[in-house]
């Protein structure tokens, strides 16, 4: 089962009428599931629901085969770190799917460190989805350890002198 | 009985959500633990915990002047009621807009960029750099761009 989700915050119906429509014309050889949020259009092709309980979601991610999404950081992190295939759409702000293009900046990016897979047309979809079919994602190596060291130097400074510290002899 | 500053957390719900939670599973190297967290939504999954008071201080953005306001209004209510130390933030808008009432009320800001601004920083970054005490990006190339930012590594 390939996973269809466009995040929590936003519709993005263009994503999830491309797939439908992938779907309906037999491209997929893999059955799709779609959670569409706030989106308007109702998929015609596919199983869909608007949104799945946390958990639900997490079992869905786990027992899929691959994810096609939003270039949102929440589903790029979920997937990579899950190893799931991931095909990214950009949202578009010519289309008032987002304010600015920094998704699409993020996809090429991600892309070009092997983490993800991403399309910016329909005309790009068939070839995406048969290359989806045998991608390996490469794995991240983020440093939340020296991030977080780096802002407890940081707090150290504005920690309180130890109790007693200023205390003077009567 | 912790000593330290009192820090106030906060993301926007979703993935600026997700690259705080995974700083926060190495919140032990701080010398003290946060005690209040901020998120946008009401559903502030993940945020729950013991002793911590959590808020939501709503979505807004640049085309959403209104909502801004209405957060810019929850902000000051929590600040005047918890008086953060420190606020640490992943952002977006919504936290660069926290974030200005919190340093309106001496609380120390530490930003970091999203891991999704990769050739420049965020407008909520933008916004907050003149008063953030620490500004930290998740791209090398930012850094030496962008004086006063640091790069330590990624959160995701």
């Amino acid at each position: 089962m390939i996973f269809l989700t466009v995040g929590s915050a936003l519709p993005f119906d263009r994503l999830v009428r491309m797939v439908d429509q992938a779907v309906g014309a037999g491209a997929l050889a893999e059955e799709v599931f779609a959670q569409i949020g706030a989106g308007t259009y109702q998929p015609r092709h596919m199983r869909w629901v608007r949104m799945l309980p946390a958990a639900e979601f997490a079992a869905t991610v786990d027992g899929c085969s691959a994810i096609i999404s939003h270039a949102g950081i929440g589903t790029i992190t979920t997937a990579v770190e899950n190893g799931k295939p991931l095909l990214v759409l950009p949202r578009n702000p010519a289309f008032g799917e987002l304010v600015d293009d920094h998704q699409t900046k993020t996809a090429r990016c991600f892309a070009e460190l092997g983490h993800l897979l991403t399309f910016e047309n329909e005309q790009e979809l068939t070839a995406r989805l048969a290359e989806l079919a045998t991608f390996v994602p490469v794995p991240r190596r983020p440093n939340v350890r020296g991030v977080a060291e780096a802002i407890g130097g940081f707090l150290d400074t504005l920690a309180d002198p130890p109790q007693g510290a200023e205390r003077r002899p009567c | 009985m912790s000593h330290g500053p009192k820090i106030c957390v906060g993301a926007s719900s979703g993935g600026h959500m997700t690259e705080l939670n995974a700083l926060l599973r190495h919140a032990n190297a701080w010398p003290a633990q946060p005690a209040v967290r901020v998120a946008t939504l009401g559903d502030v999954t993940g945020l729950g915990g013991d002793g911590v008071a959590s808020y939501a201080i709503g979505e807004c953005n640049r085309n959403t002047p209104l909502d801004a306001v209405r957060t810019l209004w929850r902000s000051l209510r929590i600040v005047l009621r918890e008086r953060p130390d420190v606020i640490v933030t992943t952002g977006s808008l919504p936290l660069a807009l926290f974030c200005l009432v919190g340093r309106l009320f001496g609380a120390r800001i530490v930003w970091i960029d999203s891991v999704s601004q990769i050739d420049e920083l965020s407008l909520s970054g933008r916004l907050v750099r003149p008063f953030a005490s620490q500004f930290f990006v998740q791209w090398p190339g930012l850094a030496e761009r962008f004086p006063g930012t640091r790069y330590e590594g990624e959160l995701v």
